[in-house]
């Protein structure tokens, strides 16, 4: 039996089983389909280690799913930075990785401008240790590749030297350091913003998060190759398995935009089908890998009828069931006009443009065109008790409210309304 | 561009670096507390052995101590990649709150050459609301400042406020921590409040101290008061102690893909679900007075696929909104 290691190699496989423990946080051991037990030991254990603190355990004592599981249980509102960020700390490593990392830089910071073999020789001298030059080389330039140092040729030779320290930067400019501390909780890719407060020593103490998915940044990986496409205009070949069915499919296109629901915790990629001449929103966490393809000249023009478009979008559809271009969508809601303020303020806010119109005393019209009106029922129930009519151009509109205010009904009432 | 899933941010990395800077000489207790704080529970095993001569060699032992073979100004530079992440955020309609157009250009400049991660406009946040704070505001920012200065010099404020009923309340607060809401795009300020009663350190052992949110775009005034106390609250305890409520029980239907969607949209609270058959799991969600509205709608969106069981405050208040339909 190997060894257990806390450390891992690849963080796609890692991805998926902390995904199903901090989402779902039920499965037993045997709900853990297509891993050998094993695995799920190991994965448990790493899971445990990683996120001491904040994982809980449970006894589940009835028939087919009698067990012991295990959940991730965080309030985003009480935490000053992304516990799942430590899940992209435990990237695997060689000694050789270690020790060069420290000496090098120690090395650099004490005598800046040297070449490979003279760095190699001062490992030796002054650390002790003995390295093959060409593997100090191929270190350096990995540094040099990744910004920590700097390359330089003279005459012959290669000189490697420290890039400036960011402390230097940050004590000229201290509400950088303060805006950081915001950032990593708050901004697309915050993990990077952690790892800089990691490189200089500092912790958040000022700033608390609301309305964030912390789970979101188990797609870092992922949306950091979606962006670098992006940027460069070129088309993405994407590997995907299906968030309802767990099937295998694959798709291509052109990437424009990322759609974030700061409510439902739903990320997409925004991806133009040239095929089909449409656009299409695919889950983020459904994106299992991504190939950066050919560059697409329309891409300006492209983007462009995307912002046009969005405008009609409620959320990530573009298209109806209907064959309808656009749907209107009428509310009518019993809005008490002097107390209620607050209701006609949710309208404003939250309705997108929508007009808000008032039609008799305390009652209130809302009306908004959408690409996909079904895509609002879930907005509209919130205003289940004040809801004097729902019309649209989408005939299952209202069907659908109507029915699934019947069920809500029975189900808490017993009886018919 | 450099990997975001690399050794170089790998906790071990780091808790070495953080040992170096903190001393060359170093108890091997503190080693110990060092890396359980910062890497993972089972790290202190592995990383230990490894720190002295037998292993990587970074510290000698001598005379019960560890002494660091590194230069005390050891440094670790930035990547690229979190080069182009200071970048991105310089982008961002917020930092004007934290720098002032010169030094944006001066970050800006010491980076020249690195594109920025990602750009403002590769993000659309389809249903956020529209009111958002307003961070060109020169008396926001201003009021923004104060209240991190006084965050961090654990300093209490007078606050001019005005109401959401156009009130005006003037108060002494001490700040706590700024809150900042992805979906409403606002700050709001999480204090403790001043009682005449308290001492120096009135917060901490001033009769229970209670967490009043203030939202930061509807302070009108606020000033430094030179009063101060030797350490903040625990915001945690008085938010846990003041406002949990019991959790409430939901039964959710796995119908429609509705598992799924409210495990993911009810991720960001204190929550643990189990199964109780083949299609309906129980879910229990811990939440605030503050949060209640929210969480009300928040299940009501999902129609019949949630049914509330508990508690009686929540479900009562679920059913008088069905009535009330019911009633049109």
């Amino acid at each position: 039996m190997s060894e257990f290691k806390e450390l891992i190699k690849s963080f796609s496989k890692s991805r998926e089983y902390v995904r199903d423990f901090f989402v779902y946080g039920f499965k037993t051991r045997d709900e853990f389909g297509g891993w050998s037990s094993r695995t799920y030991d190991n994965e448990r254990r790493r899971l445990e280690s990683w996120l001491a603190g904040y994982v809980r355990q449970e006894y589940i004592g009835r028939g087919k799913t009698k067990g012991k599981n295990i959940y991730l249980s965080i309030d985003s509102n009480l935490l000053n930075t992304n516990p799942l960020y430590r899940v992209w700390k435990a990237k695997s490593f060689t000694d050789n990785d270690i020790m060069l990392h420290f000496y090098i830089l120690d090395c650099l910071r004490k005598s800046p401008d040297q070449t490979a073999d003279a760095i190699t020789d001062r490992l030796l001298e002054g650390y002790g240790r003995m390295f093959d030059s060409q593997i100090v080389r191929r270190k350096c330039n990995q540094y040099a590749t990744e910004g920590i140092l700097t390359k330089e040729k003279r005459g012959k030779e290669v000189l490697y030297r420290l890039s400036p320290p960011f402390q230097k930067l940050l004590a000229a400019h201290p509400g950088l350091k303060n805006a950081i501390k915001l950032y990593q909780l708050s901004s697309p890719l915050g993990i990077v913003g952690n790892t800089i407060m990691d490189t200089v020593s500092f912790h958040n103490d000022l700033f608390r998060i609301k309305h964030n998915f912390f789970v979101h940044t188990l797609e870092d990986e992922v949306l950091l190759s979606i962006l670098q496409a992006m940027h460069a205009h070129r088309t993405v070949f994407l590997n995907l398995k299906s968030t309802k069915s767990e099937r295998l499919l694959e798709t291509e296109g052109v990437p424009l935009k990322i759609f974030t629901s700061t409510r439902t915790g739903r990320r997409y990629l925004c991806l133009y089908l040239p095929d089909k001449k449409r656009f299409t929103n695919i889950r983020m966490d459904a994106v299992k890998s991504v190939k950066t393809e050919e560059l697409y000249p329309e891409y300006e023009a492209i983007r462009e009828q995307l912002e046009r478009n969005k405008e009609s979008a409620w959320g990530v559809s573009f298209q109806n069931d209907n064959r309808h271009h656009s749907e209107r969508v009428k509310l009518t809601l019993h809005i008490d006009e002097h107390s209620e303020q607050y209701i006609l303020n949710r309208l404003q806010r939250e309705g997108k443009g929508g007009v808000i119109r008032q039609t008799a005393p305390d009652t209130f019209t809302y009306e908004a065109e959408v690409f996909d009106a079904n895509e609002m029922l879930p907005w509209i129930r919130t205003f289940i008790g004040r809801i004097l009519s729902v019309e649209s151009t989408s005939p299952q509109l209202a069907q659908r409210f109507q029915r699934d205010f019947l069920t809500m009904y029975h189900m808490y009432f017993g009886e018919s309304c | 561009m450099a990997e975001l899933f690399s050794e170089v941010y790998n906790c071990y990395f780091q808790v070495i670096k953080s040992l170096t800077e903190k001393k060359s000489r170093i108890s091997e207790r503190e080693v110990n507390f060092h890396i359980k704080n910062t890497c993972f529970e089972e790290s202190i095993l592995y990383l230990l052995p490894k720190l002295t001569e037998q292993g990587w060699g970074f510290y000698e032992k001598q005379d019960g101590f560890l002494h660091s073979r590194l230069s005390e100004d050891f440094y670790v530079p930035l990547t690229d990649l979190q080069k182009s992440y200071i970048k991105a955020i310089l982008l961002d309609d917020k930092i004007t709150l934290f720098l002032n157009e010169e030094e944006i250009e001066a970050i800006g400049r010491a980076f020249s050459g690195i594109e920025p991660l990602y750009l403002p406009d590769d993000f659309y946040y389809y249903d956020r609301f529209s009111d958002k704070d307003d961070y060109k505001d020169p008396d926001y920012r201003k009021h923004f400042r104060t209240i991190l200065s006084a965050i961090q010099n654990h300093e209490y404020v007078d606050i001019l406020y005005e109401s959401r009923f156009h009130r005006r309340l003037h108060h002494s607060y001490l700040p706590c921590r700024l809150e900042y809401s992805i979906k409403n795009d606002r700050f709001r300020l999480l204090a403790v409040e001043f009682h005449a009663n308290s001492d120096s350190d009135g917060a901490r052992t001033g009769c229970n101290p209670r967490v009043i949110t203030l939202n930061l775009c509807r302070i009108r005034e606020v000033k430094l008061t030179s009063r101060t106390v030797k350490q903040l609250p625990d915001i945690n305890h008085l938010l846990k102690r003041s406002c949990y409520h019991e959790p409430v029980r939901i039964l959710i239907r796995n119908r429609r893909n509705a598992l799924e969607r409210a495990m993911l949209q009810f991720a960001n609270y204190e929550k643990s679900t189990r199964k109780l058959d083949e299609d309906t799991y129980e879910c229990l969600i811990y939440y605030s007075k503050e949060n209640e509205t929210e969480l009300l709608i928040e299940i009501l969106s999902f129609g019949p696929m949630i049914k509330v069981v508990g508690n009686e405050t929540f479900l009562r208040l679920i059913k008088e909104r069905l009535k009330r339909q019911a009633a049109l």
